[in-house]
C-alpha cells in the first residue's frame, strides 16, 4: 500500500513538474514574440536607410563629377568644355556665386557638408576648396570671393548665420581651406551682399520688429532701417540702393521697396501686385516683374517709360536682367501647374520644366534659347538664377533635385 | 515704371479763399494723366470774367468764363503749382486763385505672423488667431518737392471702419490680431499732413484661411526636404521613413508652441511621434509595397478654429512601375 502511495506521489510530482515546465515555455514563447513585434515596430528590424539611388554619397558624385566619361550631355566629359547646359553637381548646393573679379569662375556649397567647390565655367574644372562641416547648410550668401554666410538651423530650430572666411589655396596642389569665422545674430529673415565690397545687409528680428543692418567685413554693423514688417527678401549685387520684395501669395498684392544703404531712406517701387515676383538690373531702370492671380499669371517688362507685357508666362524671379545686352533672360515653364502660385512653388507643392527664352527689348523680339527637355533630354526647375560677369553664363538651382547649374547663353 | 497714386489738391491761399477758389473732383489719379480743375465763386460771376490759368512755366490766354483747366498731372513726388488770374472784361486784375497738385501715395506693406518655416519664400497668410503686422509707406511730397517723411505725417489706421487707437502722428505701422471670426479684414490707412493739405488712402483686404499641413520627408544628409513635400498617393523607395510636418500659417511662434497638440494615426490607428518632436514621425513598414493612411490632426488649446487634419496615402517600399524614381521623386536618368 504505501508502495503504491509512494508511486503515485511520484508521478504526480513528475507530471506536474513537466507541466509547470512545459507551462512556463509557452509563456515565455508568446513574450518572446510580442517583443519581437514591438522591436519590429521600432525599427529595430529593419537595416539603416541607404540614401542610394541617384545621389549616392558625396564622395561618389563628385568623383563621378571630376572624372565621369558617359554619353549623358549635361555632365561634362573629363577634359573637354562642359555642354550648353551643364549639370555642375549630383549634390545639392547651398548657392552659387559668379566672381565679380574673375571671369567664368562661380562658387558653390555642397548642401549636406558645406564644403566650398569652384567650377570654371569654361573649362569645365571643379575645385574643392575647403573641407569644413558645415552640415545642411540649407543656404549660403556669397558676400565676396573670400566671404560667405552659411546659413543652418540651430538645435532649436533658429536660423544660424556663420560668416566665414575662406582662403583659397593659390595653386592646384594647395591644400584644403578651412572656412573660418564667427556667427551673426540668429534668425536673419534675408541677407543681401553688395557683391563687390565685402558689406551687406540683413534683416533681423528686433525689439517686436525688424531692423535692417549694413555690415561689412571686419568692421561694425550700422542700423539703417527698421520695419514692422519683416518678410522681405533683400537684393543688393551693386546697386546703389537695397531692393526688398515682399514675400509673395498668389492673389494677394505685395510691394517692392529701396532702402537707402547709407541713410536708411524708403522708396517706393512697386505696389499692389498681386502675387508680386520680380528680378531687376543693377541700376533698377529694367524691372522684370509677374503678377499672380486665380485668373492666371501675367509676366511684364518695365521701364522708366512703359510697361509691356511679355510674350510668355513665368514668374518674374525665375529671371535675369542684364546690365549691357538689350535682352532679358527667362526661364519659362512648358507648362504652368495647378496650385497658387508663387506660394505653392515655394513650399515645394508645384514644380516647373523650364526652358530658357530671351526677349529684345529693342526689337521686341523673344524664342527659346534653350530648352533642357527637348535639347537635353531633362527636366529643370530653374530657382535663383545669375548672371555671371560676362553676362554668358546663367547659374542656377534645380528647385526639385536642389542641384547647381549654368548655362551658356549664345552670343 | 507706372505706379498708381492718389492725387491730392493744395487748399487755395487766404487772400483769395473769400473771391475764387480752384477744385477738382475727389479721384485717384494716375501720374501723367489729365486733370480738370474747376474754378469757383460764391461772389463772382466768372462767366463774365476773364480767366487766365498758369501752370508750371507756361500759361493761356485770359478766356471768358474760362472756368474749367486740364492739367497734366507730374510724376509720383513731384509738385505743380497752379494759379488762376481773374480779370474784368475790361481787363483789370480782380483776383488769383492758386492750387498745388502734389501726386501723393500711401501703400500699405502687411503680414501675418502665422508660422513658416524657415527659408520659406511664400506669404505668411492671415489664420484664425494670427496678428497682423502693417507699415504704411507714404509718397509725399512738400511744395518745393521735398519729401515728407513719416514722423510728418497722420496716420489713421482702421479694420471694417473701426479706428484703431494706435493711429496718430508718425505713427506709420501697426500690430493687431485678428478676430477669431472675421469680418471682412478691410484694412485702410489714411495718411495726412498735419494741415490736411497733402493727403492719400489705402486699403487691403486680409484673407483669413485655415493652416495647411504638408508632410516633408527628412533624410539624413539634408534634414527636411522642402523642396518634395509627401503627395497623396506617393511611393517611398525605402521602408522605413521620417516625416515632418509643418503647419503653414498656424498661429504659433515656433514647433515648440506648448498649447499645440499633434496626434498622429496609421491606418487610423494611433501612432506615437518622436519624443521630444511631436511634429515628426518615423514609420517602418514590415514589407516592401504596403500602403499606409498617415493620418495627422493638430488642435491648439487657444484658437479652436485652428483644428485642423490632413491624411496621405503612401506606399512604402515600392517606386511606381513605369520608371525609376530617385529619393527626390524624379525620373532617374
Amino acid at each position: 500500500m504505501s508502495t503504491q502511495w509512494t508511486r503515485g506521489i511520484a508521478v504526480a510530482a513528475i507530471l506536474g513538474i513537466v507541466g509547470g515546465l512545459a507551462g512556463w515555455f509557452f509563456f515565455l514563447r508568446e513574450k518572446t514574440v510580442g517583443i519581437e513585434d514591438v522591436a519590429t515596430r521600432r525599427g529595430f528590424a529593419a537595416g539603416t536607410p541607404s540614401f542610394g539611388g541617384l545621389i549616392g554619397s558625396l564622395y561618389e558624385n563628385v568623383a563621378e563629377n571630376l572624372s565621369y566619361s558617359g554619353t549623358t550631355t549635361i555632365v561634362r566629359t573629363a577634359g573637354a568644355a562642359p555642354p550648353r547646359l551643364w549639370r555642375v553637381s549630383a549634390t545639392p548646393a547651398g548657392s552659387l556665386h559668379f566672381s565679380r573679379t574673375r571671369p567664368h569662375t562661380m562658387y558653390y556649397t555642397d548642401y549636406a557638408s558645406g564644403n566650398v567647390f569652384r567650377a570654371d565655367t569654361q573649362s569645365g574644372e571643379i575645385r574643392r576648396i575647403t573641407n569644413t562641416l558645415i552640415p545642411r547648410a540649407y543656404e549660403s550668401v556669397w558676400v565676396d570671393d573670400a566671404h560667405v554666410v552659411f546659413r543652418h538651423l540651430g538645435d532649436n530650430g533658429e536660423v544660424r548665420s556663420f560668416l566665414a572666411t575662406i582662403e583659397e589655396g593659390a595653386t592646384s596642389t594647395a591644400s584644403l581651406a578651412e572656412a573660418r569665422g564667427s556667427y551673426l545674430p540668429d534668425n536673419i529673415v534675408s541677407i543681401a551682399a553688395h557683391g563687390t565690397s565685402s558689406e551687406f545687409f540683413t534683416i533681423e528680428p528686433s525689439g517686436g520688429g525688424f531692423v535692417g543692418v549694413v555690415h561689412a567685413v571686419g568692421k561694425d554693423a550700422t542700423k539703417v532701417w527698421q520695419s514692422t514688417v519683416g518678410e522681405w527678401r533683400a537684393v543688393w549685387e551693386g546697386r546703389e540702393r537695397i531692393l526688398l520684395t515682399q514675400d509673395a501669395a498668389e492673389g494677394v498684392v505685395s510691394s517692392a521697396i529701396e532702402i537707402h544703404p547709407k541713410t536708411g531712406a524708403v522708396r517706393l517701387v512697386q505696389q499692389g501686385t498681386p502675387g508680386l515676383s520680380l528680378a531687376v538690373n543693377k541700376d533698377a531702370t529694367v524691372f522684370v516683374y509677374s503678377e499672380s492671380t486665380s485668373s492666371g499669371l501675367s509676366t511684364h517688362l518695365a521701364t522708366q517709360n512703359q510697361v509691356r507685357r511679355l510674350p510668355f508666362s513665368t514668374l518674374g524671379e525665375k529671371c535675369v536682367v542684364p546690365e549691357r545686352s538689350a535682352r532679358v533672360y527667362c526661364a519659362v515653364p512648358r507648362e504652368l501647374p495647378r496650385g497658387p502660385l508663387p506660394d505653392a512653388w515655394h513650399r515645394g507643392e508645384v514644380s516647373f520644366s523650364d526652358e530658357w527664352w530671351f526677349f529684345d527689348m529693342e526689337t521686341e523680339d523673344a524664342g527659346v534659347l534653350l530648352s533642357p527637355e527637348l535639347e537635353f533630354g531633362t527636366s529643370v526647375d530653374v530657382f535663383t538664377p545669375s548672371l555671371d560677369l560676362t553676362e554668358s553664363f546663367i547659374s542656377f538651382v534645380d528647385r526639385v533635385t536642389g542641384t547647381p547649374w549654368v548655362a551658356t547663353i549664345p552670343q | 515704371m507706372v505706379l498708381f497714386p492718389t492725387l491730392s489738391l493744395a487748399q487755395e491761399t487766404p487772400f483769395e479763399q473769400t473771391l475764387a477758389s480752384i477744385t477738382t473732383p475727389d479721384e485717384s489719379f494716375e501720374p501723367g494723366e489729365r486733370v480738370e480743375l474747376s474754378l469757383k465763386s460764391y461772389s463772382l460771376n466768372l462767366d463774365q470774367a476773364l480767366v487766365r490759368w498758369s501752370a508750371g512755366t507756361g500759361s493761356t490766354t485770359p478766356t471768358l468764363g474760362g472756368k474749367t483747366f486740364l492739367v497734366t498731372a507730374g510724376p509720383l513726388g513731384s509738385v505743380t503749382r497752379v494759379v488762376a488770374d481773374v480779370f474784368g472784361k475790361d481787363g483789370s486784375f480782380i483776383t488769383r486763385a492758386e492750387a498745388t497738385i502734389s501726386p501723393a501715395a500711401v501703400d500699405i506693406v502687411w503680414e501675418s505672423t502665422g508660422y513658416t518655416p524657415p527659408f520659406y519664400f511664400g506669404k505668411p497668410m492671415p489664420t484664425p488667431g494670427a496678428s497682423i503686422r502693417a507699415y504704411a509707406v507714404p509718397v509725399f511730397s512738400r511744395l518745393d518737392g521735398t519729401p515728407i517723411p513719416s514722423e510728418g505725417i497722420v496716420f489713421t489706421w482702421a479694420l471694417d471702419g473701426k479706428v484703431f487707437a494706435a493711429s496718430g502722428l508718425g505713427r506709420d505701422s501697426i500690430v493687431f490680431p485678428l478676430p477669431e471670426f472675421p469680418g471682412e479684414n478691410i484694412l485702410t490707412v489714411d495718411a495726412a499732413t498735419q494741415d490736411g493739405i497733402v493727403h492719400a488712402t489705402a486699403k487691403v483686404r486680409l484673407p483669413s484661411q485655415s493652416p495647411l499641413l504638408i508632410l516633408y520627408p527628412v533624410h539624413p544628409l539634408i534634414g527636411i526636404d522642402f523642396r518634395n513635400p509627401l503627395r497623396n498617393g506617393g511611393f517611398i523607395e525605402d521602408t522605413e521613413g521620417t516625416f515632418s510636418l509643418i503647419p503653414y500659417f498656424a498661429s504659433i511662434a515656433t514647433l515648440n508652441d506648448p498649447l499645440v497638440s499633434v496626434s498622429w494615426s496609421i491606418n487610423d490607428t494611433p501612432a506615437s511621434s518622436h519624443d521630444t518632436d511631436q511634429f515628426s514621425i518615423t514609420i517602418v513598414s514590415p514589407a516592401k509595397k504596403v500602403a499606409a493612411l498617415i493620418g495627422v490632426s493638430i488642435e491648439h488649446a487657444r484658437h479652436l478654429l485652428l483644428s485642423t487634419r490632413a491624411s496621405w496615402k503612401v506606399t512604402f517600399g515600392e517606386s511606381p512601375s513605369s520608371s525609376t524614381i530617385d529619393v527626390f521623386g524624379r525620373p532617374v536618368e
